[in-house]
């Protein structure tokens, strides 16, 4: 049953993939807002979409321009539509221990984009993705950005941001997952992005939450591809785990800095101080806590492989319920990352992750996934995960077990 | 225990991966040549210091990006690139190059599967783009 599902949305997928590779155009300027934009491909911005090199992510500090030339001035003009959408379908397989197995074919969302810098010299730049998933319509990241407080025009060496968007790491973030499956670090620890607003372990994948916040950010970009960048941000949020009284009262805060060097290699650190309820550990009182979420995380880019490691911690609550007499620890949630992309072309993408998170007291979990993705065209692709999931008790309540295949076909347009 | 051997399974393809890292697959350079008749074109532009000063103003516009300031071909838009764009201050190498393969790489591109590199028929004039390969000249000079 289980192979006859998979294999039935593997032969959907190559049946509409074969369709689409006919019909879809195949250029640059057929495929979303940017790339028609600066006439640009994605390959320019993107490892594999939606995954952001160097030059993504210069592009996006930067309010949507290209620092080192004039390009972006194009875009003032207005010449096309900052608009495009994305399409995505996917087939489901789930079987978790205990239970019996399910599967199905569903559209998984339909987004609408829009972003774009404005005036001649670009000196605003808004942003927004509304998305149409589960008969619901939802406002993921929408933001305006001012550029270039001080410094150069179209360098971006320091803005400021307000609006919901991706609080994390420039080359590591939920927004930027190539495997789709969440990190532990978004949403049980809320350090890259938004935890769920559910109980930890929901793999729920309805909707991402983001945080709304004002940030001051840059960016340093030397001229060659030698030099070092710096990156930066720090800014004050509305922390999402909190319910809905009083949440201006206790804003989080964060700060995050990357280091680009020797052209390949990453570092990047990450720093919250986050604002939660009982949800973080179950043994304490319903009541709002400060606490300290810290990570580090290095990437490097050998050829067609990329490699990211991660380590993120959340401080626990204090244990005042007295579950655990003579316990004074804190139980703080630890989690090692380590993912692995090989992009061989510009056709296949192969990837590995291992996600594992811990925390005192309680038996751990961890998440592997690979997945497998074929480019139709520039912007059209299809990809398999397989995922396997050992839940843990972490969040106080056990999980099931579990294995995942998800097939997915993503059209931009 | 069907789950535990299956993750080992994952994390030893994980680091079968990683372990072919040290056998780096370099994405080797395939620019296309442009069609015999254009590769005997010459400059039809003469070269004048006006020419070249236009020729600067499209270049930090359009190239300067990946191609660099001094045109050795690591711009900041290089970063992680596999294949850079060619040195154009190595004189052994643009000596190699016809002005008409220059001329047809700007304005039809170059290898679209492991360069940036697209053409710029629809953005510059077949005069800008003589102009330009003047300026391309001049930094291996």
């Amino acid at each position: 049953m289980r192979l006859r599902v998979l294999l039935g949305a593997v032969l959907l997928s190559v049946a509409v993939s074969g369709v689409l590779a006919i019909v879809a155009p195949k250029t640059a300027e057929a495929i979303p807002a940017f790339s028609r934009q600066t006439e640009k491909s994605c390959s320019t911005c993107h490892n594999a979409i939606p995954k952001l090199n160097q030059v993504g992510q210069n592009f996006r500090t930067n309010g949507f321009r290209f620092p080192e030339d004039k390009e972006w001035q194009d875009v003032q003009d207005l010449k096309h539509t900052p608009l495009s959408a994305r399409l995505a379908l996917a087939g489901e397989f789930n079987k978790e221990d205990g239970s019996a197995q399910s599967s199905k074919l569903k559209i998984e969302d339909f987004k609408v984009h829009a972003a774009t810098p404005l005036g001649k010299t670009g000196k605003f730049s808004g942003y927004a993705i509304a998305t149409f998933v589960e008969k619901s319509v939802t406002l993921g990241q929408a933001y305006g950005q001012i550029n270039d407080l001080i410094g150069e025009v179209g360098h971006g060496l320091l803005n400021l941001k307000a609006g919901t968007f991706d609080v994390a790491l420039p080359f590591l973030s939920h927004s930027q997952r190539v495997i789709t499956q969440r990190y532990f670090a978004q949403e049980a620890l809320g350090i890259l992005g938004a935890r769920n607003r559910g109980t930890i372990g929901d793999v729920s994948e309805a909707t991402e939450f983001y945080n709304t916040a004002l940030e001051l950010n840059g960016q340093i970009v030397g001229s060659e591809a030698g030099d070092i960048t710096h990156r930066y941000a720090i800014g004050l949020y509305q922390p999402q785990g909190l319910n809905d009284q009083n949440r201006l009262g206790d804003p989080g805060l964060y700060a995050t800095y990357a280091v680009n060097f020797l052209e390949h290699y990453t570092l990047g650190l990450i720093y919250k101080h986050d604002v939660v309820n009982s949800t973080l550990d179950p043994f304490t009182p319903n009541d709002k806590k400060g606490v300290n979420k810290w990570g580090v995380a290095g990437e490097a880019k050998l050829g067609p492989f990329i490699t990211t490691v991660g380590y993120f911690r959340s401080d626990g609550l204090p244990n005042t319920a007295g579950v655990f007499l003579g316990n004074d620890t804190n139980r703080a949630l630890q989690n090692y990352m380590a993912e692995v992309l090989f992009i061989p072309n510009r056709l296949w993408v192969f990837g590995a992750r291992f996600d594992h998170i811990d925390q005192e007291l309680a038996q751990s979990g961890s998440r592997t996934t690979v997945m497998g993705r074929y480019n139709i065209t520039p912007s059209v692709y299809c990809q398999a995960e397989w995922r396997v999931t050992d839940s843990g008790n972490i969040g106080g309540t056990p999980a099931p077990d579990s294995l995942n295949g998800r097939v997915y076909l993503v059209t931009p347009f | 225990m069907t789950m535990k051997l299956t993750s080992v399974g994952l994390c030893v393809l994980c680091l079968s991966i990683l372990g072919h890292s040290g056998a780096i697959l370099a994405a080797e350079r395939k620019t296309p040549t442009a069609p015999e008749d254009t590769l005997k074109m010459k400059n039809p532009v003469p070269l004048t210091p006006e020419v070249l000063q236009e020729a600067t103003t499209i270049y930090k516009d359009k190239c300067i990006k990946c191609h660099g300031a001094t045109g050795n071909g690591k711009g900041s838009g290089t970063k992680g690139m596999d294949v850079k764009p060619r040195d154009y201050t190595d004189k052994s190498v643009m000596d190699k190059i016809p002005d008409g393969q220059l001329f047809w790489i700007t304005l039809n591109g170059s290898d679209p599967d492991t360069t940036e590199m697209e053409g710029y028929k629809k953005k510059l004039t077949e005069e800008q783009v003589w102009k330009l390969v003047h300026y391309i000249r001049s930094f291996a000079q």
